[in-house]
């Protein structure tokens, strides 16, 4: 079933005795959602995606705008005859029946023409069951589950109804972060093999991106993305989005481009065209940073580095000393681990931590541009650098660099290059 | 059993460490005890005492309580208090109130509770209302009653003001036929309980997750079936609680009537079981504490039964949360 938003908008009133007037929970939404994909609502709390499954469900009724289920208008209908089928964020399992009582339920409501007996009511509360993998489980109340088996038994009582879509509030935020991972990939499975238009949402970015066909990044009501996962991540369209996606997220620097360059701090780290001379954000993802060897670096640069605050350096303004700087440690002659190719740029910062997480280290350093206190890297641990100087020099790979408009926070489209190509 | 000899040096030791447990056990133990004792000995000397004293003298034929005499001991007492023909009107009467007066105070406590939490605007305000009985003094409100339903030489009442519109014939509620006085005292008990089970049960219903009702809604539920399926097992442990303590309370009544038919309640026929007691115990010519206590006596073992049979029953049926 194909479910189509036509500029839905929700407000709600204003609550006597507060200040803040009507409150729009989604400003002008608009989306297809194409039949059979598993979709993510991903957005930070508050930002309304909550809201949309509740219009879809019925639960509430939009301000303005349609809904559509394949070419049904059901705008007005009411949540006991959209056949949807919904999955709560506490489950909300009838703690006073059995599951197969649960199961039963959505079933037993059915009228008319739909009535079904109740050997067949059994077959496709069974059915349910198995899909879920439940079916020992039918005796017993949800109090004697545990968290994972009520959250499936929570989809079998969705699923029993053959819902048209099916809708999910926070489906994993309940579970322990093992378990969390085993049901992300089963309601993906299900999903598959049902086919059910599935909608879902989550403030995770990592569950949205891990299991959705296509993600929709909202915030304050509004839509700022819809794309692939692997596509948002790869060209966010704007500094939000950027930083709400990925883990450890994006490391962001008040930058400008001056001259075709890009400049952080007192550096000029890649050459950008495409873009006129103005402040920018500057997003570059963990992935994006990769550390060089501070021998190989010094080897070409004469030993001076505008670092600040860092040790052994003194600080040098000066661009000629800088443009001459490079090397860069590129060009394939690397330390023979790290493909130097892509990489350019000689970004320095202070060292201020690493993590070994076993597969990989995360390298957490400071640097004065930053927006946040911390910058982070994150390299594979069969990378073996020497991570013990407290200054320490990253090339940049250039498809991890993004340009974000420093008034708007939009994205600015500019063909980062590598510093040295130029020269 | 025989035990080998290195085994025996660790066994030995072992009495030891179980008695300093006991030790602290009880020490434990005691502390219990201890901040128990002012609550035991009040419930000692004002309860259990006293029951145990209902007993004896209920067994005690003829007790004076000024002489403090009686004649023998034996089931005289219990015997002539079921032979008695205000007692058995009083059992009547008390069992009647029981059956009416239970059901349908909850039954439209229920209803009314579920319409309050139903509407959004002006709720506390009838939630005010239905309350306002409840702190209502008893007499006043039996005042209320009998203005409302009593034959006087100079008015019909109001009441029967009423049923003349519809061409029924004046009925004296107050000193008239049984029924008619059976009417109103039940009438008047279902409005005197309702406005507690009320408040109760719409705190009972408002603490009802709304996610069930979501759920059951969205899974195309009607609103007949929510309730039956799901309000009412949420809400039946309030249910067991109202309707036990409204069965004891029933049982127990005695100021309604007198605030309705003064207090000779034996000449009106409309005596209760504690009316029955006490009457006995305050009597004319220094009261039958002896049949006073036998009377007393029945009535606990009618509780009693009646609560357990309430217990096993709703033991079934219930659910105590998960």
């Amino acid at each position: 079933m194909k479910v189509v938003l036509k500029n839905l908008t929700k407000k709600f009133p204003s609550r006597r005795g507060k200040r803040r007037g009507e409150v729009t929970a989604v400003d002008n939404f608009s989306f297809e959602i194409p039949d059979g994909k598993l979709v993510g609502l991903l957005g930070p709390s508050g930002c309304g995606k909550s809201t949309i499954l509740n219009l879809l469900c019925g639960l509430e009724r939009p301000t303005s705008g349609r809904i559509f289920f394949g070419e049904d208008d059901v705008t007005d209908l009411p949540a006991e005859k959209r056949g949807v089928g919904m999955v709560f964020q506490n489950y909300a399992l009838y703690p006073h029946l059995t599951v197969l009582q649960n199961i039963l339920f959505p079933l037993e409501n059915l009228k008319g023409a739909e009535k079904l007996s109740r050997a067949e009511m059994r077959s496709r509360a069974n059915e349910a069951a198995r899909l879920v993998q439940i079916d020992e489980l039918m005796d017993r109340k949800p109090g004697e589950l545990s968290g994972g088996q009520q959250q499936r038994v929570a989809i079998a009582r969705a699923l029993v109804k053959m819902p048209r879509i099916l809708l999910m509030d926070e489906p994993l935020s309940n579970l322990d972060a093992r378990l969390r991972l085993q049901t992300r990939e089963e309601i993906r499975r299900i999903q598959r093999e049902t086919k059910i238009t599935t909608v879902f949402v989550t403030h995770d970015q990592e569950e949205a991106m891990s299991i959705s066909d296509v993600i929709v990044v909202m915030k304050e009501g509004v839509v700022q993305q819809i794309g692939k996962p692997q596509q948002i991540y790869d060209d966010p369209v704007n500094l939000f989005v950027a930083k709400f996606l990925g883990t450890p997220p994006i490391n962001v620097f008040r930058g400008s481009v001056k001259d075709g360059r890009l400049w952080i701090g007192g550096e000029d780290i890649l050459g950008v065209s495409g873009v006129s001379d103005r402040e920018v954000y500057v997003g570059i993802r963990p992935e994006g940073l990769v550390p060089v060897p501070e021998t190989q670096s010094d080897k070409g640069s004469g030993g001076t580095f505008p670092i600040p605050d860092g040790p052994k350096r003194r600080s040098a303004g000066k661009e000629e000393e800088r443009i001459g700087l490079p090397p860069r440690p590129a060009q394939g002659s690397g330390t023979g681990t790290i493909p130097m190719s892509g990489l350019q740029g000689t970004f320095s910062c202070r060292l201020s931590g690493v993590e070994v997480m076993g597969r990989e280290i995360s390298v957490a350093a400071v640097h004065e541009a930053s927006e946040s206190p911390m910058i982070r890297a994150v390299i594979s641990a069969e990378q073996k650098e020497d991570l013990t100087s407290d200054v320490i020099r990253f090339g940049v790979r250039t498809d991890k660099v993004f340009l974000f408009d420093r008034e708007t926070e939009r994205r600015i489209t500019a063909v980062c290059r590598p510093l040295g190509r130029r020269e | 059993m025989n035990s080998s000899a290195p085994d025996g040096a660790a066994v030995s030791c072992e009495p030891r460490v179980r008695a300093d447990k006991e030790l602290k056990m009880d020490k434990k133990e005691m502390k219990g005890w201890l901040y128990l004792l002012p609550a035991i000995l009040f419930l000692g000397f004002f309860m259990v005492y006293p029951l145990i004293d209902v007993l004896v003298y209920s067994f005690e034929e003829g007790y004076n309580f000024a002489s403090q005499t009686y004649y023998g001991t034996g089931l005289y007492n219990y015997s002539y208090v079921l032979h008695d023909p205000y007692f058995l009107q009083a059992l009547k009467n008390t069992f009647i109130l029981v059956i009416v007066t239970v059901p349908l105070s909850t039954a439209a406590a229920l209803l009314i509770s579920a319409g309050l939490s139903s509407i959004k605007p002006l709720r506390s305000l009838y939630q005010t209302i239905y309350f306002l009985p409840y702190v209502t003094n008893t007499l006043a409100v039996g005042l209320v009653f009998m203005i409302l339903f009593r034959r006087t030489p100079y008015t019909d009442g109001f009441v029967n003001l009423i049923l003349g519109w519809f061409g029924a014939g004046p009925v004296d509620f107050i000193d008239g036929p049984y029924p008619a006085k059976m009417f109103v005292l039940c009438l008047y008990t279902i409005w005197v309980v309702m406005p507690f089970k009320i408040l109760i049960l719409t705190s009972a219903l408002a603490s009802v997750n709304q996610e069930y009702y979501n759920a059951a809604k969205v899974d195309g539920t009607s609103k007949f079936r929510i309730f039956m399926r799901i309000t009412l097992p949420m809400i039946s442990p309030t249910l067991v609680y109202l309707i036990i303590t409204g069965f004891i309370g029933a049982f127990k009544a005695y100021s309604d009537a007198v605030a309705l038919f003064g207090t000779n309640l034996n000449t009106a026929e409309m005596n209760t079981i504690v009316g029955y007691v006490y009457d006995m115990l305050y009597g004319s010519s220094g009261g039958y504490p002896s049949y006073a206590s036998a009377a007393a006596i029945l009535l606990f073992v009618i509780v009693l039964t009646i609560t357990c049979i309430n217990l096993m029953v709703s033991g079934k049926h219930v659910h105590y949360g998960s």
